[in-house]
């Protein structure tokens, strides 16, 4: 099994392409699908301590709107997508075409189409992951919740806890000015699918 | 007034009255809290995983609920606490996203709830008051002056166990 904190830079900078591709993708997908030119941040490939991570993206407390996917398949792990509240309900004013500002509590039809979002932000990195290493990656269906961050990500890292320390945390963060929206979408290979890419990237 | 005492993620503390202890943003995981009515000494642990047996690092007590109950005792004796007037509360072990799995663990929530209530019957302490499952976060604070036990979440408010 790898050691995650023993990942070398040049291993980290393999894993941050697979983020810059991906966000290439997912930069694309969402300015689409908002019809907003959707600006996304220089990926960060990280490896924090699991009690950590909660910490590394705000606090355990932070209330956030979150949307969760399985990686399944020759590489499997998890992804989440989360955001404030106040994104959450502007992005269904978007999605649902409502005037700015009107969405003030977040129903199934929104939930469905934040979901939706999320699947497709997935989407687009998986099809660059699964480029880049050449392996079939199928994500699950969309799961959606809304609560604490820290209670959020804790079957996560509870997830991760039975084999690993660390988790490997590839970051994408992403805004659009006129709307001030923005989020985090994460990226978290199980620990033995992060030697399979590392691996199929040639830096194994 | 003292801040409270912070218990991380796979972390536990004990101390006495007039303190609190506090942990975070419980989803899946679980808040074993432990007071000792007579000597007015407490403890708290915020497990991850039911036993040793579901990780291969098992170094950290405090990870799971079989080892963190033990340790929590040991550390409570020495602060002058007696076993026999402990009792327990436990709180979390929510399914944060309806209907997701975690293999081989599958509820993961539930699964702690129970390996919880196994290990503090193995050591006879009493569970007097519980508030776990569920689909929302909870973070949770001991009042060790009198073992009260405040539980937030979202959706409900404030609840007094």
């Amino acid at each position: 099994m790898i050691d995650l904190i023993n990942l070398t830079l040049f291993q980290l900078d393999a894993l941050k392409e697979i983020g810059n591709i991906g966000a290439s993708h997912a930069d694309t997908a969402l300015s689409e699908l908002l019809r907003k030119k959707v600006w996304i941040s220089v990926p960060e490939a990280k490896v924090v301590p699991l009690d950590e991570v909660p910490q590394e993206f705000g606090g355990a407390e932070k209330m956030v709107v979150g949307v969760y996917l399985q990686m399944q398949g020759q590489i499997s792990g998890n992804i989440l997508f989360f955001f404030s509240q106040e994104t959450a309900m502007t992005l269904a004013d978007i999605l649902m075409k409502r005037p700015a500002g009107t969405t003030k509590v977040l129903n199934e039809m929104d939930q469905s189409a934040i979901k939706e979002t999320g699947t497709i932000l997935a989407g687009s990195c998986l099809t660059a992951l699964s480029a880049l290493t050449n392996k079939e990656i199928i994500p699950s269906i969309p799961y959606y919740a809304m609560d604490m961050l820290g209670a959020l990500v804790d079957f996560i890292i509870i997830n991760l806890s039975q084999n690993a320390e660390y988790a490997m945390i590839i970051q994408l963060e992403f805004s659009e000015s006129e709307y001030k929206i923005d989020g985090s979408f994460l990226l978290l290979p199980d620990p033995q699918s992060l030697e399979v890419i590392l691996t199929s990237l040639g830096v194994g | 007034m003292d801040d409270p005492i912070k218990v991380g993620i796979a972390d536990l503390k004990v101390s006495a009255a007039p303190n609190k202890i506090v942990t975070n943003a419980l989803g899946s995981c679980v808040a074993i809290v432990l007071y000792d009515v007579a000597h007015r000494i407490g403890g708290l642990a915020h497990i991850m995983l039911p036993t040793t047996a579901f990780s291969k690092i098992r170094s950290n007590p405090a990870k799971f609920a079989d080892t963190a109950i033990p340790e929590m005792l040991i550390m409570m004796k020495r602060l002058g606490a007696t076993k026999a007037t402990v009792s327990a509360k436990i709180i979390g072990g929510a399914q944060m996203f309806a209907n997701v799995l975690v293999e081989p663990l599958g509820n993961i929530g539930l699964r702690n709830v129970q390996a919880a209530k196994e290990a503090l019957a193995k050591e006879s302490i009493n569970i007097i008051a519980e508030d776990t499952g569920g689909d929302c976060g909870k973070s949770v604070e001991i009042d060790l002056n009198n073992g009260g036990v405040t539980v937030r979440s979202i959706k409900y408010g404030i609840n007094k166990l």
